[in-house]
């Protein structure tokens, strides 16, 4: 500015047009500055530019209307403009700089990375506020000589002074390293703090390389080769990249210089890495239980160390709940000896069921300890074949028996009392090769109201896991009675329960369950469970057939002097008798040669010394065995297996 | 409804990092603190914002690298985050009520203390040597993995051990009184050696470290004065001893803060050899520490030795604790309650 009003003063008043020569004067002023731009370096011509731009609106303002002087001056502003973004021109510092280091011989290679700091740049085109405003008078015309030179400093202190220390301790005193001291020396304490606060920019662990730098500091001030081959090894550190542009270097301070200025961003992940394994190495000081009790065993036994897998009990591991590693190994101890999947199927199917219920029915299951043949059962053909059709054949091609051809899922049994209905239960036991569950009112039957209820539940639902199964229940009439008005209400409950377990909504049709009820009193069976039992077999007194066998089956185990045709004969006279009371008969029978031996005797015979049961016996064995079963008892069964039984007594009757 | 937005946030956050109430100083980044800064501040130890905001300006100064500008802001935007005004004490009695407390294993002891070791504060355990305070410690660390329907708080347990008493089949042994697999539990169990008090305290940085990756609910300092009795000696160590022994509680404090851990240190004593007290025979024990941890310990108990396998527990100090005691039993299987 204050140039600017000097030239202007100095042209001042020329304009009038009384005074032409002052015009021509102007002119000349104005000609022989702008042929003094010749053979003048780019600021020069700026400076030039600029001032002859000041005469000629100052000489057009005087000379002509203030338009025109605006018009020229935006002209001449626009061309100013252009020479100040001339990369080549002003724009470009380099010269300017190169002008003041000329007594340098520093290599320029330096300079170009400096001014890849953005904020020195930025500083550095800061001022230039006459490129952005150019209707200001020229303000920047400050920058070229004040600013240019801070910016000088600036750049020269940064890159300088970061190496001042290394540099000037080193005493490597060639003529450029003083003379740059020199320039620097106002501003040593400031540089100072710049190089503090540039180091703790880096993180802290390359502050230690550069305080173990600084230690060496004495050393080097004595003996500047061995310093030389300290700050050698330093370089070494650096990747090989680096020293490989060290080698490049041909300054006296560039070993030195570019891995400073290089290792700027190369050091974070470097000092990110070792941090890192600081941070491990510090973890190490917490070790986890397990290791301590490890060492502690170790250190007692010193024994040889037992090798165990990797990634596991690590401190900084997550928290495992203790509880449910346990239980996960529980169930897996649980599930290997048996079937996982039939396990893990049971404890779907069973997990709304108290356990303690599925143990009690557990309890129930039959393992049939002696085995009963189809043959034990004598007579009873026809209710044998459709057992084995029932029962056994859909065990063995359970293909075949479906649809259809489904079997039944409920069986009655009835008739007189001692006709061998839980004879056939227990022959189904042993030969159907199922799960067999004996089930009597007791096992159903709870003090806790709704208890009773839940064990049919449970019931079926274990039955259900174990399939195929077969539920026998005996004298189903006490669980299964005509359901009435004064009977109570958990009774009634057990028994609606039964039969919606049996058939109801929840039940499937692939469910292979079967139940065979036996009773003496079938016409007092709910309706219902009547329905259900699908299969109603009548269970008919033995026949004169039926009751020979019965009488061989019995005779066999004991010495007797019987014949076929006594046996035929005996047979025929106990008509009406059951098969219990043909085993009674037969008891009663073989007492009699027992009751001959006198008291005196019985205590030293010797086992074939007792006679044989004879004829006789089974006479007076006759008289003293009575049918239990009446003619009219079995009339109710017949009547009843009329109506709705399977035929049974039908045939045996014709 | 700004205030339903709000607690809904607040669950967000929750759900975020479950293990530790704390919040992460990485959650910081969001309100503009550079990735670097965080850095510096978990060099630094500060592992959470509320480090930060319950940290002093002169404390962020000496972190290197943070300016008196950077430590303002940080500040500023840590308070943000973290609640540090007043409130009611309807609130503060709920949140007290949800409190978890850490059960000792004997039912007696846990009635005296009000359900077990509080979480959230420290709980300073003193006696003489064999009046059960480390077997006490081995038992907690146990305790605090179970559900906390059983009495535990589900987390892991950090013990720093100063007099080489941590012994881990004592660990193991306890786990079996809940019949739970012994190696989990010590799995789940995280112990240093201290050598030095500085080297105890630089534990306590690492410790809130680790607090931040995982879920802990317990540390242990067995014992916390053992180190500085030896460490600073005589009259003229005296005031740097309480000093030090004053950061290590404050930073011990602040991890309660913070985590919602339980503290729960072990303290010596020194027996009164002259003065009044022997003369009229009364207990010639007091704890070892001075003021200084007498101010800073929440809940202070006294154990002493009863018959045989019995020991004594009183309540010396506490805000709340009507000052009574209760006899348990150190049994095979840890603390337990005293068998007729």
């Amino acid at each position: 500015m204050h140039k600017h009003t000097d030239s202007v003063s100095a042209n001042a008043q020329c304009i009038p047009p009384n005074s032409k020569d002052e015009k021509n004067n102007v002119l000349t002023a104005y000609h022989t500055l702008i042929f003094s731009k010749k053979d003048k370096d780019c600021f020069d011509v700026a400076n030039i530019e600029r001032k002859s731009l000041a005469v000629k609106y100052m000489t057009t303002k005087l000379a002509d209307s203030e338009d025109t002087a605006a018009v020229l001056l935006r002209k001449g502003l626009e061309d100013y403009h252009s020479l100040m973004k001339d990369k080549n021109g002003v724009n470009n510092y380099w010269k300017q700089i190169k002008s003041q280091l000329s007594d340098t011989k520093n290599d320029p290679l330096k300079w170009k990375s400096e001014l890849k700091d953005v904020d020195a740049t930025l500083n550095f085109i800061k001022p230039l506020t006459c490129q952005k405003l150019n209707t200001l008078p020229c303000i920047g015309r400050s920058y070229s000589d004040r600013d240019i030179e801070k910016l000088m400093n600036n750049s020269k202190k940064k890159d300088i002074e970061r190496n001042r220390k290394i540099c000037s301790q080193l005493q490597a005193a060639s003529s450029q390293n003083s003379s740059q001291k020199r320039s620097l020396k106002p501003n040593n304490t400031h540089s100072e703090q710049n190089i503090s606060t540039y180091f703790t920019n880096i993180p802290r662990n390359f502050n230690k390389h550069v305080s173990s730098s600084k230690q060496n500091v004495p050393k080097v001030q004595t003996n500047s080769q061995s310093s030389y081959q300290n700050l050698d090894r330093f370089v070494q550190k650096v990747p090989p990249k680096l020293s490989n542009n060290n080698m490049n270097g041909k300054s006296s301070y560039r070993p030195i210089n570019p891995h400073v200025l290089q290792l700027k961003p190369a050091a974070p992940p470097q000092t990110i890495s070792e941090n890192a394994s600081t941070q491990k190495i510090d973890f190490d000081s917490f070790r986890s239980a397990r290791d301590e009790l490890y060492i502690q065993e170790m250190k007692k036994n010193k024994s040889a160390p037992k090798k165990t897998l990797g990634g596991r009990g690590a401190v900084n591991s997550q928290f495992i709940c203790p509880f449910k590693r346990d239980n996960e190994e529980s169930t897996q101890s649980y599930n290997t000896p048996q079937g996982k999947a039939n396990e893990e199927m049971e404890d779907e199917r069973l997990k709304n069921i108290d356990p303690n219920m599925i143990e009690l029915i557990k309890n129930e299951i039959m393992d049939s300890g002696k085995t009963i043949t189809w043959d034990d059962i004598a007579g009873l053909e026809y209710i044998k074949k459709i057992i084995k059709e029932v029962v056994v054949f859909p065990m063995l091609r359970p293909d075949i028996f479906t649809g259809l051809r489904r079997p039944p899922k409920g069986i009655l049994l009835f008739g007189p009392p001692g006709t061998g209905k839980t004879l056939i239960g227990k022959c189904i036991a042993s030969q159907s090769k199922s799960t067999f569950f004996s089930i009597s009112a007791s096992s159903l039957t709870s003090k806790w109201i709704g208890d009773g209820e839940k064990m049919v539940r449970a019931l079926f639902a274990v039955a259900k896991v174990h399939q195929p199964s077969v539920v026998f229940i005996d004298e189903i009439d006490s669980l299964l009675t005509q359901r009435s008005e004064t009977e109570h209400e958990s009774s009634r409950r057990l028994k609606t329960e039964f039969l919606v377990q049996l058939d109801g909504a929840a039940t499937s049709e692939e469910d292979r369950i079967l139940i065979v009820g036996a009773t003496n009193r079938p016409q007092e069976l709910d309706e219902a469970a009547r329905r259900r039992l699908v299969k109603r077999l009548y269970v008919p007194l033995p026949e004169l057939e039926a009751r020979k066998q019965i009488i061989n089956n019995l005779l066999k185990s004991v010495n007797h002097d019987l014949n076929d045709e006594d046996i035929m004969k005996i047979a025929e006279k106990s008509v009406g008798y059951s098969g219990a009371d043909m085993t009674n008969l037969c008891k009663e029978a073989s007492m009699e040669p027992i009751r001959s031996i006198s008291f005196s005797q019985l205590e030293d015979i010797r086992m074939e010394e007792v006679r044989h049961i004879t004829n006789s016996d089974f006479e007076q064995a006759l008289i003293n065995v009575r049918p239990s079963v009446s003619q009219s008892d079995l009339k109710i069964y017949i009547e009843w297996d009329r109506i709705y039984g399977s035929g049974t007594a039908q045939s045996y009757q014709t | 409804m700004e205030a339903i937005a709000s607690t809904a946030s607040i669950n967000a956050d929750e759900d975020l990092d479950d293990f530790t109430p704390a919040k992460l100083v990485k959650t910081l980044e969001k309100n503009g603190i550079t990735a670097g800064d965080i850095k510096k501040l978990q060099d630094a130890g500060y592992y959470t914002v509320e480090a930060v905001a319950y940290a002093t300006k002169k404390d962020l100064l000496t972190i290197k690298g943070i300016s008196e500008v950077k430590a303002d802001k940080l500040q500023q935007e840590a308070s943000k985050m973290v609640m540090m005004g007043f409130k009611s004490a309807t609130e503060v009695y709920q949140t007290r009520s949800n409190i978890v407390y850490i059960t000792t294993g004997s039912k007696e002891l846990d009635k005296l203390l009000g359900g077990g070791i509080e979480t959230g504060s420290i709980t300073e355990i003193f006696g003489e040597f064999r009046s059960g305070k480390s077997q006490l410690c081995h038992t907690l660390a146990v305790n605090c993995q179970l559900p906390i329907s059983m009495g535990g708080a589900e987390g892991k347990c950090l013990y720093i051990d100063t007099e080489n008493t941590f012994r881990p089949e004592r660990l193991i042994a306890a786990a079996e009184k809940y019949k739970i697999n012994g190696q989990s539990v010590l799995d789940n169990v995280a112990c240093a050696r201290a050598f030095n008090t500085d080297h105890q305290t630089k534990l306590l940085l690492l410790a809130s470290a680790m607090m931040t990756e995982a879920r802990y609910a317990l540390l242990i300092v067995d014992s916390a004065t053992g180190l500085y009795r030896t460490d600073y000696t005589g009259r003229g160590e005296l005031s740097a001893r309480q000093v030090h022994l004053g950061r290590f509680l404050r930073m011990l404090l602040r991890l309660a803060d913070e985590h919602g851990i339980a503290v729960v240190i072990t303290n010596q004593v020194v027996a009164q050899v002259d003065g009044a007290a022997s003369m009229f025979g009364g207990d010639q024990k007091k704890p070892i520490g001075g003021h200084i941890l007498a101010h800073s310990s929440t809940t202070r108990l006294y154990l002493r030795k009863g018959r045989g396998e019995t020991r004594i527990c009183k309540v010396y100090d506490s805000p709340c604790l009507p000052e009574s005691e209760a006899t348990f039993a150190i049994n095979p299987d840890g603390i337990g309650d005293v068998k007729e």
